[in-house]
């Protein structure tokens, strides 16, 4: 089983669910759950992570703003992103770089588009497993 | 036309804006319930989606149970014995059902992706409510009062353009948008 320590964050509960189960399967069993950004802040500055799935649209701190969190933030800036959300228009995907997101996944995904944006985000040596 | 005709209309049209405004109000009034009722569609869907998804971590569990049993058997029989083909044949059926299972819980995102096409419409209606509200304030002074008093709606924590769309073009037009950006910023 990998080391990786993941943090998914979605307002949705069956979003959240899904993903998990997929890390699981995929072989990813260490799994922290958060339901918006600032609930997110809070599990990375108390449990840390060291890969952050994040959707876009969510109450209080969203998506995007959580990445630039955690960009600008020293312990967490070179976490990688990856960001998986129902907004799959071009302009979506650009805003989504430009705050340095390392890939991007548009719902509905399947187990095998998850492990290979993963599988290519640890392969580029982004992530530093605890 | 006389003053007196000019008068007589603009009496006759009283009844008129009254009834227009009571009509108004009734039908605003009606979008509070239809926004909750829309909020209950999205609470009912998301209890009965992760009913789905405890049962679905039953069974994959079972399915665990299952398998390493199978290994156990598996390891006790001679290699050629025709109790091997059978105990094959078991593998995939649990397998499968383990896919099937996996297939299940990935087609539940329909659940997030129709709760934001749900909260995008109470949205809109809400902003058809406030702006009938506008309108009636300003047949009643009074309704600005209810308009200004209105909870600010929600907005930017949904994202009423999701689709539930299996063809993967969307996924590959933003792979496309990705691999480009990462060729401009990495050179």
């Amino acid at each position: 089983m990998a080391t990786v320590k993941f943090l998914v964050v979605d307002d949705s509960l069956t979003m959240r669910r899904i993903v998990i189960n997929t890390l699981k399967t995929i072989g990813y069993a260490d799994v922290v759950e958060a339901a918006d950004g600032k609930d997110a802040m809070a599990k990375l500055l108390s449990e840390g992570a060291d890969f952050l799935i994040t959707d876009w649209n969510m109450p209080e701190m969203n998506g995007l703003e959580l990445t630039k969190w955690v960009r600008g933030n020293a312990q967490f800036a070179a976490m990688p992103i990856l960001m998986v959300t129902t907004r799959g228009n071009k302009e979506d995907v650009i805003e989504a770089m430009k705050v340095r997101v390392n890939n991007y996944i548009v719902k509905p995904f399947t187990a095998q588009g998850l492990k290979e944006k993963i599988d290519a985000i640890l392969k580029a040596g982004e992530a530093k497993p605890a | 036309m006389s003053v007196r005709n000019v008068l007589d209309t603009l009496f006759g049209m009283i009844p008129l804006l009254d009834r227009i405004k009571v009509s108004i109000e009734e039908s605003s009034g009606a979008i509070p319930k239809a926004s909750t009722q829309l909020s209950s569609v999205t609470q009912a869907t998301e209890s009965a989606t992760v009913e789905i998804l405890n049962t679905l971590d039953r069974m994959t569990g079972r399915i665990d149970a299952g398998e390493t049993s199978i290994g156990v058997l598996r390891a006790g029989i001679e290699a050629g014995s025709p109790l091997q083909e059978q105990i094959a044949v078991i593998e995939k059926v649990l397998m499968d059902t383990r896919q099937d299972s996996m297939a299940i819980a990935m087609a539940l995102q329909v659940q997030d992706i129709t709760s934001q096409q749900i909260a995008g419409v109470t949205a809109m209606i809400e902003a058809v409510r406030a702006q009938l509200l506008d309108v009636a304030g300003q047949l009643d002074r009074e309704h600005e009062r209810s308009t200004s008093q209105m909870s600010p709606q929600p907005s930017g924590h949904f994202d009423s353009n999701a689709q539930y769309n299996l063809t993967g073009e969307r996924q590959q037009t933003a792979d496309e948008i990705i691999q480009q950006w990462q060729k401009v910023h990495h050179e």
